[in-house]
């Protein structure tokens, strides 16, 4: 077990994938799991709220890899085990009627987009960036301007915005997105 | 969300931190920007926000499934052993079943038992006397099978003779119980002898048992017999004969095959001492019908007495197997003549 952790540690994502799938060593898993496994069980804390049943979901979702890790092709684990894990959660809550997932202020707007990312150049970036903060709504221009060119954090920017916290990050999220919006409208353009 | 930027996320503590208060406003503010960049990052962010003391609770994660790998490896019986001891107990039983099942097999005998068969250690022999003044013994053994019950294949009977010295004119019926279904079912019998010596009647069980010890001196297998398949409700009539004609007591070991037969079965051994009611019979076979018209089939057992003329008298039935016919019986077996003049009792048999 040390011999695979002093090895696997330094292997990628998508090597200890194949090993895994090569070995169906548990310890493998196990260790692949591990790196995420806080960020999942953050995941799991968000939508259930309990810290007993985001234990169990985390434990249920390891089970469940054990058998899905072999049988998928996966190139982003950490995408796929994010994906997994809020599938997981939201089925957890669909079974039990009782509970209600609350859709806090920025949640529609967290579309898993991460994986849409434009790489543009920096100097084209900016200038574009410029062009286009000047098109927001001007909580969203102030917020973002705080938020990437003052580098402020939310709690400061809902201080010097006069705002509450969680539509900081509502206006930034939003912010963001039209100007991804605005700089692939202006990229096409060019 | 690229897969190698695992090692640069934050620590869970900077996230249980970040909630807290216990960071700068540029460590937070990182913290953020990476949060808006990765989703999962985001989600988990806000998740921690729901349990202020998550380390200790990732901790036990970690060691729950530490755990599970162990189980999992270490396999099924691994899981069972909790069970070890009701697994040992549910062996020994099973152990000891199995044990007194097999000491059952060897002690008790196949079939039916009665009373007899137990104290026999032959027990599938059964005992016909026969009159001593007979010089020409023919025995019959026959087999009356109930209405309901299936045909028989099979039927070899051995019959072993012994010699009397006191005994006269026993007749034996026997009564069969048999559940064979194809197997091979040894005839179970409890002989019913009735003895005719100053007209008493020895009850089988006893008089079977001390004759057997007694009186056998010879044995001798003297006669195979077959039947044929009969239809439904007939009955079968075999026929043995003596080799030994000084031979006054026969004893019959039947075994038989029973093909398909569920129900009870009476077979009927006994021996008809005048040829010449056999003769009339044959000659004038006995009919009985029910109320429908129908003819009935069974078996009468009468006893009787000659006249100084051969005519049968004092005509008593001695079993019937429908009461209503014992009348036309017996009025049927007076038109009989010829019989030996003044003989003793008697009795002959009517199958119909």
């Amino acid at each position: 077990m040390n011999f695979i952790k002093t090895n696997a540690s330094l292997q990628s994502d998508s090597d200890l994938i194949l090993l895994y799938k090569k070995t169906e060593n548990l310890d493998v898993l196990a260790l692949l799991f591990q790196r995420y496994m806080d960020l999942l069980y953050g995941v799991c804390l968000k939508y259930l709220k309990s810290h007993e049943d985001a234990q169990d979901a985390v434990i249920n979702i390891y089970e469940e890899l054990i058998v899905k890790v072999k049988k998928h092709e996966i190139i982003y684990f950490k995408a796929w085990l994010y994906q997994l894990t809020k599938n997981h959660c939201l089925m957890k809550l669909r079974k039990s009627n009782n509970k209600t997932v609350d859709f806090e202020d920025g949640f529609m707007q967290m579309s898993d987009d991460s994986h849409q990312e434009i790489v543009f150049n920096k100097e084209q970036q900016l200038l574009t960036m410029e062009e286009c903060i000047k098109t927001l709504n001007q909580q969203q221009k102030i917020t973002i301007e705080l938020f990437y060119l003052q580098s402020k954090c939310y709690n400061e920017i809902a201080q010097l915005a006069q705002m509450e916290l969680g539509k900081v990050k509502s206006h930034i999220q939003n912010g963001r997105r039209n100007l991804k919006i605005c700089m692939e409208n202006q990229s096409k353009s060019y | 969300m690229e897969q190698s930027n695992h090692n640069k996320k934050p620590s869970v503590k900077e996230l249980i931190d970040y909630h807290h208060g216990n960071m700068s406003e540029s460590q937070m503010h990182s913290i953020e920007k990476d949060a808006l960049e990765d989703s999962f990052l985001d989600d988990a962010l806000e998740g921690f926000k729901h349990d202020p003391h998550a380390l200790p609770h990732i901790e036990q994660l970690r060691k729950k499934i530490e755990q599970k790998n162990k189980e999992r490896k270490r396999g099924i019986w691994f899981n069972v052993r909790p069970y070890y001891p009701h697994m040992a107990v549910a062996a020994t039983l099973f152990t000891l079943a199995f044990s007194a099942y097999f000491v059952l097999i060897r002690t008790v005998p196949n079939g039916d038992d009665s009373g007899l068969q137990a104290k026999k250690s032959k027990s599938d022999t059964n005992i016909v006397y026969s009159d001593n003044k007979l010089s020409n013994t023919r025995s019959d053994a026959s087999v009356i099978q109930d209405k309901n019950t299936n045909q028989i294949a099979k039927e070899k009977i051995n019959v072993e003779v012994v010699k009397p010295e006191s005994i006269k004119n026993i007749n034996v019926t026997e009564d069969l119980a048999t559940n064979g279904n194809e197997s091979e079912a040894t005839l179970q019998a409890t002989p019913q002898i009735v003895q005719k010596d100053d007209d008493k009647q020895i009850q089988a069980a006893v008089a079977t048992e001390d004759l057997s010890k007694s009186i056998v001196e010879k044995k001798e297998e003297v006669a195979v017999a077959k039947t044929n398949v009969l239809p439904l409700s007939e009955s079968r009539i075999v026929k043995t004969e003596t080799l030994d004609k000084d031979m006054d007591v026969v004893a019959v070991t039947s075994k038989r095959k029973m093909a398909k037969s569920t129900t009870p079965m009476s077979v009927t051994v006994i021996k008809n001492d005048s040829e010449i009611a056999q003769n009339f019979l044959k000659k004038n076979p006995f009919q009985c019908f029910d109320e429908n018209s129908y003819p009935m089939h069974g078996t009468i057992i009468i006893s009787y007495k000659t006249d100084n003329q051969g005519r049968p008298i004092k005509m008593k039935v001695e079993s019937s197997t429908h009461e209503k016919c014992n009348e036309s019986a017996i009025e049927h077996m007076k038109k009989a003549t010829g019989f030996d003049k003044n003989r003793g009792k008697e009795t002959l048999r009517l199958d119909y």
